[in-house]
């Protein structure tokens, strides 16, 4: 038997450059987003990639559902989208809605974090004392004594506190009522408006920052009424949560369309804490609550 | 004055030369290395500050490695189809027609302090191979510093299989003899010229009658591997200028080699497979045979160097002004592969013997060093020798690292605007489709794999033959750990002039 002739080699060969020659460029105009008309023209399409970090969400594009982020997957990247402006919204059932109006630029994936909170938020009490059982030796019945709560005594302690210096997320950060700077975000609150001011260099400012492609290092949000405190909701720099009149609520940093504003509790004279950036208590009168997340 | 006559024929190093030769022979060993460190820090230098263009290049190279593998695949396949030809044809009826008497077959088997029973596989396959057992002579090639022992098991396999075979010689190759390397290369040199003065001369066998066959002590060779050998000798329009190479199986002890050292053992085999087809890229490699009056010509093979069985291939090629060549016997000998002791010693072991296979890049300079020397060699055959071998190393060393490691990095490195891109997202999942069909060529490997498997021992369950086929998943892994990084760690070597000794890869039979 004959090794493979060098013709049959030469034409395999031929075939391998020719097949290169052709793909190489097509392929990277495909990752690039490039997409073929039905009249075979190229044109430009972008993407949207939907960061939801819960599953059971059901994420809508323009009112049709694309998908339901489960336990593995709870992110959703649609792509050979054509540039325009999308309407994007999740929903869960129990869960605050949450919509926005997002374009699409050529080439370029719009990022979004939609926030979703319960319709009732839990708030749960921290009680001033907490009962303790002990088993009697002298008796088979168990007696209950209640002691102090040093959790309640630890909580009463930050509300009484009017101003703070302190350690709220991963990254050292100095705040007052007024005034926050956390990593590369400095907050100032003036009655009813927060000034956000992106301290970082302006090619990494966060893409919520950034209108029709033109970025700013710094935005504003309006409240409806006078703002009495503010701090970063946990693990989010891109949310806040608002001390207001009526009640606290969270809203989100992203000015690309309207902000999405969720309850977390409503009432007058409601003050919260946020304690080492993972818990939220709010103090009702003399009363303190945990918000479970 | 001929190539073989000169001070430079069989350098080593580029210490072993003077002045500008020196200088020009260090320069072409950092070569080798510098190409391929450059390709690898210029695609991490790339993806940090030009991520677009890394992409693109990433994206370029991915095609180009898928279309590498399918026009590879299909010189594999026609060569599985050739050897399973060659194993069904009978060689005694392919010669019969043919004035071969008086061809003789010399075989070396150096060896060094390797178990009885390794040694007396590859005698017994000797016995049992077809042709005149009184025209072979076999040289059992001892090493001197291997001490009593070895010498006593030599004793013991020439009085058992010593006048099986027309002749039988023990050699013992002295330690320390200046301009050597402890290794394979002076000791089967040693061998070759103990057997002329003691065998060819004393008999008078003419050295162009004779073909000799550098095996590795482990070799078993197939039933008609001499009959086909001398086939193709006497069919060769000029024996005295080829070389002729089987196809390295390693199915002696494959059942009980674990998956990862199959799969690396497999990979080699796939690869001299597909260089069958393709002659002109192909160099000797482990064991081979080629003409006594050739190799006797050129003094032997390198004594002083790791890889002298392919540098034998490019003393022959530069002594032979280009005129020279291997030939394909699509036929196969059969080797260990590695098993040690525990999966982690094999793992080093496969390694350790990947990094030795990978110092053949010690050829490149020579080859680059003889193309520039040699000005009767034409220049054509020059350029496209040296791009063919230079290449070689060079995708060995870099292509896996390229794909399965470096795919992702303009995604890691290339900054914010970078990943707010389509580009940045779909880069990670073009590279991983693309490896997804390049993995279906594997299919295939795992097809030809069990095709050449020997018989399941009693030992083994009949489901570890289907181990054998899903084995060729762990491709990307080996490639990379046993291919790639032992390449990079040889060419990083040869830069800095860090030489290599010979290292003896331990024989272990369970």
């Amino acid at each position: 038997m004959k090794p493979l002739s060098k013709r049959k080699r030469t034409v395999y060969l031929l075939v391998s450059f020719l097949v290169f020659i052709i793909l190489a460029p097509f392929l990277i105009l495909y990752a690039r987003g490039y997409r073929l008309s039905e009249v075979f023209k190229l044109f430009p399409t972008g993407g949207l990639y939907v960061s939801v970090g819960q599953s059971g969400v059901n994420v809508y594009l323009d009112d049709e559902p694309i998908k339901k982020t489960n336990i593995f997957q709870k992110t959703v990247f649609v792509q050979n989208l054509k540039p325009s402006e999308y309407k994007v919204s999740v929903s869960k059932e129990g869960f605050q809605g949450w919509e926005k109006i997002l374009s699409v630029y050529p080439e370029t994936v719009t990022e979004v974090r939609p926030f979703i909170l319960p319709e009732e938020p839990i708030l749960i009490e921290v009680l001033p004392t907490i009962p303790s059982s002990q088993n009697s030796t002298s008796t088979s019945a168990s007696s209950s004594v209640e002691i102090v709560n040093p959790e309640y005594e630890n909580v009463s302690e930050l509300f009484t506190k009017k101003s703070e210096t302190a350690t709220t997320t991963n990254n050292i950060s100095t705040s007052t009522d007024k005034i926050k700077t956390v990593r590369k975000f400095s907050i100032e609150s003036i009655d009813d408006s927060l000034f956000i001011k992106w301290t970082g260099n302006l090619e990494d400012v966060p893409a919520y920052f950034c209108q029709s492609n033109i970025c700013n290092d710094e935005i504003v949000i309006k409240m409806a009424y006078p703002i009495k405190k503010f701090d970063f909701f946990p693990g989010r720099d891109d949310l806040i949560i608002v001390g207001l009149l009526d009640g606290i609520f969270v809203t989100e940093l992203d000015i690309r369309s309207k902000q999405n504003i969720a309850t977390l509790a409503l009432g007058d004279g409601l003050d919260f804490r946020v304690v080492n950036g993972d818990k939220i208590y709010i103090r009702k009168g003399k009363q303190f609550f945990l918000v479970s997340l | 004055m001929d190539y073989k006559d000169t001070e430079y024929f069989k350098v080593g190093r580029a210490s072993d030369l003077q002045g500008g030769d020196r200088f020009l022979y260090r320069m072409l060993e950092i070569m080798p290395g510098f190409l391929s460190w450059s390709t690898i820090l210029g695609t991490i230098f790339l993806s940090a500050f030009f991520p677009t263009a890394a992409a693109y290049f990433i994206i370029s190279f991915d095609l180009y490695w898928l279309l590498k593998t399918a026009y590879l695949s299909v010189h594999l396949r026609h060569n599985w189809k050739r050897i399973k030809y060659n194993l069904s044809v009978d060689w005694s009826l392919m010669i019969s027609k043919m004035k071969y008497e008086h061809i003789y077959h010399m075989v070396i088997l150096p060896f060094y302090k390797e178990p009885q029973d390794v040694i007396e596989e590859s005698i017994k396959s000797l016995v049992a191979s077809q042709y005149d057992k009184k025209k072979m002579i076999i040289i059992l090639a001892r090493e001197e510093r291997a001490g009593d022992q070895s010498e006593k098991t030599a004793e013991i396999i020439r009085k058992k299989y010593g006048n099986d075979f027309g002749y039988f010689l023990v050699t013992a190759h002295k330690e320390g003899v200046a301009g050597e390397m402890a290794g394979k290369g002076s000791n089967i040199s040693f061998a070759a010229e103990m057997a002329r003065t003691e065998i060819l001369d004393k008999s008078a066998i003419p050295y162009k009658d004779v073909i000799v066959s550098a095996f590795d002590i482990d070799t078993v060779a197939y039933k008609q591997f001499f009959l086909c050998l001398t086939w193709h000798f006497l069919t060769s329009p000029n024996p005295l200028k080829t070389s002729f190479q089987p196809v390295p199986f390693y199915n002696n002890n494959i059942w009980d080699a674990p998956a990862l050292s199959r799969v690396a053992a497999g990979s080699s085999t796939f690869w001299q497979m597909m260089q069958q087809e393709r002659p002109e890229k192909l160099a000797t490699f482990s064991s081979h045979s080629v003409s006594f009056q050739t190799l006797f010509e050129v003094g032997y093979w390198q004594k002083n160097i790791v890889s002298e069985d392919s540098r034998i291939f490019w003393n022959l090629f530069m002594a032979q002004n280009a005129d020279y060549t291997v030939t394909p016997l699509s036929y196969p000998v059969s080797m260990d592969a590695n098993v040690s002791h525990s999966w982690w010693q094999t793992a080093i072991n496969v390694y350790k013997q990947n990094r030795r296979w990978s110092w053949g890049v010690e050829n490149v300079p020579y080859l680059i060093f003889g193309s520039i020397k040699n000005k009767k060699i034409p220049l054509w055959k020059k350029i496209k020798v040296i791009f063919v071998q230079t290449e070689g190393f060079w995708s060995l060393a870099t292509n896996p690292i390229l794909i399965f490691i470096l795919g992702w990095l303009p995604v890691i490195l290339g900054g914010a605007s970078f990943n707010k891109t389509v580009l940045s997202y779909n880069l990670p999942f073009l590279t991983r489709n693309i490896m997804i069909v390049a993995m279906l060529g594997l299919i295939l490997s795992g097809i030809i794999f069990i095709s050449f498997l020997p018989e399941r021992p009693k030992h083994r369950s009949k489901y570890s033959r289907i181990l054998m086929v899903f084995q060729w998943i762990l491709v990307p892994i080996t490639i990379t750990v046993f291919g790639a990084i032992p390449g990079l760690e040889a060419q990083t070597r040869l830069l800095f002039g860090k030489y290599m000794g010979f290292w003896v890869t331990p024989k272990h039979r369970t």
